[in-house]
């Protein structure tokens, strides 16, 4: 239809462009309520079924156990343990519990570490930052041991569903478990959902948006030239809905959600966790910091029975589910792109595209199936990441926070800037750590290049063949492998420096300090990445013309002359963007620093990538905060590349020129 | 440059700096090898990197390795380490060729904001996709399903390859077609009797290249990949250097068996590789 009237005046197509955008925009829309409200039905219908309920009551169960799932688990429970030390000087020794965590996703399936420490550290503190705390990690490993040899039994949860009698549907969870001494000790979590539904209020703001469409449409028709009134209408109409909406705390009350549940947990020895002689005081510090311990998730009011083999531990939580916020994560993107799909045909550039798509069919024909590719599985998953930063993860639940997270990265959460988990930290490390790869890549790579374009040189297949091999090996392969190179007292990085007589026999421990983790990687990944550089850089100087260099000759031109004003420049054209490509990759290497220092000591040398990594998945599946952690990765990447690609066109121009 | 009797000394220097370095580069794949010949799966080893016992029970561990069924796990990985790394490069080049000769050869609205898009996809970071992906995958029933797998690989490598394959339809002359066109062919036929002939090495470096991101891949294929019989190469390989249980020599043994189809697909191609690779680049 639009292309029909290509010749049509200006104003009079947009106008009807805007109209039928607006159709489109609508049916967006009430296509979107029907997937809304069929979602909600189906997530009522599960929540009823108590399913979802399910997964609360296996947190609980968990954390009854005295929850070390992250970090911050870890942080408080050293800090326990020093308390415990100190109140208790008759502690014997304290066992590390572990449990591995079942789940679809193999990057979330880990381990969980419920105490820990042993006594003959007695006095050393843990240090709770790292996940990979080395001490930590041997604890692990030596219970991953015992459960192999069936010293310890992790016991299979049995979980128990029921109606009960004037209460209704009651969930109970017994996590049975053998300590090393045999002693088993149980832990019953019994839970009855108490659910309220709210219908999410879809309906004002679909209608606000619809209104303010409808408003838009009319001034586009009556005053074509009055676009930028009628789009501030439009966009003050939307603002006023979505206000309105979040104003009334709509999306958080619109369903909740409340537990209530007992835990109970019992034993047949005396040591539970913590071998010790029987002490109220403790107990109460137990209590305390369960409570603590829980926060976010539980609002428990604890009662602490005397501790006679059995640790009793009544809790009344209320545990809310926001059922709203799970569908903003869908509303939200929906309305934006209703509005999009709006704003592109009320400018008319809707009615353009239609008639350049008839236009140019072949071309977009051609390029199709890659965009729809890349619209599917790179563009779809890239936007769902961005969405993702504005909302909270906790506990399977998402609530939008807007941009709490962004702020918290941007601030650092007050930590200084030393701190290894402030973001500016972790920056000018990843602009030291990319900065330093090109430069290497790039001086060894043109340096060998130029060597091996020489025409008199022998063998020069031979070495390129050979030294393009870092390249076609997998770069987990070579990061493990260079990890094991720097290993202190194995490694062949410290038997070389000590035969060459420059370290002693205790060789260099390359992951304690920054520099030498920094240089460890450093040098991975320039072996790794030279290879690239150097095939880049000889195609780029076979094509120079030799005439240039015979002239340059003549005219008495030195050698060093020679590469800088024929060399250099005409090379430039070639590497900028392999330059750029390559600075973007190094900056998103993730492999190099996870696998080879993996971000020892301390997190010191870990790079924005793998910090947003270990916020999500190693440090209490914070998925908002890492996807938004992402999103200024990507941002800064972004204004890098602009600016150079800016630098690259002006010295483009300026060649095209001479 | 030193081609005269002056130059002996020079080119004496000159090899003995790329024998050195070279030396240098190989060291730690000698490393694997040694570690993939020597009997225990320990770490203990000293800076020679020549095996002093060898032996190939690490290999034979390897490929004997069965599942419950008595059937060889070795191979089913390698079957589908293969098959997802050959759809993958058929995918990837057959959609980086065709979109990149419609960037190369047609002028058309949305020309220059594709291309920029298809660079920025670069900077996307991976931490952001996965669970997105996740999720995306599992909607459509491709978890733990190898076609899956072969379309996010044949996704992530079509950038770059259409970056590398515009620059280098791009240096291939406008007069061919014209005559062709001249001569009465269709767009599809130029594109499929002269451009792609014309333009083998490039697309031999885009098929190495796809080839390689979805042969070498592991996070992604850790993530999609739940059943021990769907795992792909690197996952099965990595397995065997996890947080519990290090077992070194069988890691190297794996890691040389899988990078040898990539370094023989490399050496075969390396002539290409640096024609294919700049030819665009030196025109942007």
């Amino acid at each position: 239809m639009t292309v029909d009237n290509r010749s049509a005046g200006n104003g009079n197509s947009s106008a009807r462009g805007a109209l039928i955008a607006f159709f489109i925009g609508v049916t967006v829309i009430t296509a979107g309520a029907g997937v809304i409200e069929k979602r909600q039905e189906a997530i009522r219908a599960a929540e009823l079924d108590g399913r979802c309920f399910l997964a609360q009551a296996r947190g609980l169960a968990r954390a009854s156990v005295l929850a070390g799932y992250d970090e911050l688990g870890i942080k408080r429970l050293s800090a326990l343990l020093e308390k415990v030390k100190k109140t208790s000087p008759g502690i014997l020794s304290i066992n590390v519990i572990s449990e591995t965590k079942d789940d679809p996703l193999p990057f979330r399936r880990r381990e969980r570490f419920i105490a820990s420490t042993d006594s003959s550290r007695t006095g050393v503190p843990l240090d709770p930052r790292s996940y990979s705390d080395k001490r930590l990690h041997d604890e692990r490993t030596k219970v991953v041991f015992g459960l192999k040899r069936g010293r310890h039994q992790p016991g299979p949860a049995l979980m128990k569903e029921y109606d009960e009698p004037g209460i209704g549907k009651t969930i109970e969870v017994v996590v049975a478990r053998k300590d090393a001494a045999g002693h088993v000790f149980t832990v019953h979590v019994k839970a009855t959902p108490v659910l309220h539904t709210r219908p999410v209020p879809f309906m004002p703001l679909a209608a606000a948006v619809v209104f303010g469409m409808a408003i838009f449409t009319a001034f586009a028709w009556a005053a074509p030239r009055a676009r930028g009134v009628s789009a501030f209408i439009l966009i003050a109409a939307v603002a006023m809905g979505a206000w309105y909406a979040v104003l009334n705390d709509y999306f958080a009350s619109a369903g909740k959600m409340e537990a209530r549940a007992s835990i109970r947990m019992e034993s047949t020895a005396q040591s539970i966790i913590f071998t010790l002689p029987g002490s109220n005081r403790y107990l109460q510090g137990l209590a305390e910091d369960m409570s603590t311990g829980l926060d976010g998730r539980l609002d428990p009011h604890l009662n602490i029975s005397p501790f006679n083999g059995v640790l009793k531990v009544n809790v009344e939580p209320e545990n809310r589910r926001e059922i709203g916020n799970s569908q903003a994560v869908i509303l939200l993107p929906l309305l934006l792109l209703a509005l999009l799909i709006y704003a592109w045909g009320a400018t008319g550039r809707a009615g353009r595209a239609f008639s350049a798509l008839a236009k140019h069919s072949a071309a977009y024909a051609y390029t199709a199936p890659a965009g729809l590719g890349m619209l599917m599985l790179v563009l779809a998953p890239f936007a769902f990441g961005i969405g993702l930063s504005f909302f909270r993860h906790s506990g399977g639940t998402f609530s939008f926070v807007g941009i709490t997270n962004f702020r918290d990265i941007l601030l650092s959460e007050n930590r200084p800037i030393t701190n290894p988990l402030s973001f500016y930290f972790t920056l000018l490390v990843t602009i030291l750590w990319t900065a330093a790869n090109v430069v290497l890549h790039v001086s060894i790579g043109l340096a060998l290049a130029l060597i091996l374009k020489s025409p008199f040189l022998r063998m020069k297949a031979v070495y390129r063949v050979l030294l393009i091999l870092p390249w076609a090996i997998p770069n987990y392969v070579t990061a493990l492998i260079w990890k094991g190179m720097f290993n202190q007292q194995f490694g062949a990085i410290n038997a070389l420096l000590a035969s060459l007589g420059l370290t002693g026999p205790d060789g260099v421990a390359w992951f304690s300090s920054f520099a030498t983790a920094f240089t460890a990687n450093l040098v991975t990944n320039t072996w790794l990445g030279f290879p690239f550089m150097m095939v880049v850089s000889l195609g780029a100087l076979q094509s120079i013309p030799s005439e240039l260099y015979e002239a340059a000759k003549v005219d008495g031109a030195g050698r060093w002359r020679r590469f800088r004003s024929i060399t250099l420049p005409l090379l430039k054209p070639a590497l900028f963007p392999a330059v750029i490509l390559g600075s973007i990759w190094t900056f998103n290497q993730f492999n190099i620093i996870y696998l080879v220092s993996g971000g020892e000591p301390s997190g010191a040398t870990d790079i924005l990538i793998t910090e947003a990594y270990r916020w999500a998945f190693e440090r209490g599946d914070r998925y908002g905060y890492a996807a938004a952690y992402s999103s200024v990765i990507f941002v800064i990447l972004l204004a890098y590349t602009l600016v150079t690609s800016r630098l690259t066109r002006a010295t483009q121009s300026s060649m095209q020129k001479t | 440059m030193a081609g005269s009797g002056r130059g002996i000394g020079k080119k004496f220097v000159t090899h003995l700096f790329l024998v050195a370095f070279t030396v240098a580069t190989l060291y730690p794949v000698m490393w694997v090898v040694k570690l993939s010949l020597t009997g225990t799966q320990g770490f203990t080893l000293s800076l020679n990197p020549i095996p002093e016992e060898p032996t190939l029970d690490n290999f034979k561990d390897l490929l004997t390795k069965q599942d419950r069924n008595g059937k060889s796990l070795f191979l089913r990985w390698t079957i589908n380490s293969t098959l997802v790394a050959g759809t993958t490069t058929l995918l990837g080049v057959l959609l980086a060729c065709t979109a990149a000769y419609a960037f190369s050869r047609f002028r058309f609205p949305g020309r220059e904001k594709g291309l920029m898009a298809f660079l920025v996809t670069q900077m996307f970071p991976g931490t952001l996709m996965m669970i997105p992906l996740y999720v995306i995958m599992d909607r459509l029933g491709l978890l733990n399903r190898l076609l899956g797998l072969a379309l996010v690989y044949s996704t992530t490598a079509i950038p770059f390859c259409v970056w590398m394959l515009k620059g280098y339809f791009d240096t291939i002359p406008r007069e061919l077609e014209d005559a062709a066109r001249i001569d009465g062919a269709s767009t599809f036929r130029i594109f499929w009797t002269i451009m792609l002939p014309l333009a083998k090495p490039a697309i031999a470096v885009t098929a190495l290249f796809s080839f390689m991101t979805a042969w070498n891949e592991f996070i992604l294929a850790a993530t999609f990949m739940s059943k021990e019989e769907m795992y792909t190469l690197p996952v099965a390989i990595q397995s065997y250097v996890s947080a519990y249980h290090t077992e070194w020599g069988h890691f190297a043994a794996g890691s040389i068996l899988v990078s040898i189809p990539v370094v023989v697909l490399f050496f075969a191609l390396q002539k290409n590789l640096v024609s294919g690779l700049t030819a665009g680049s030196v025109k942007g």
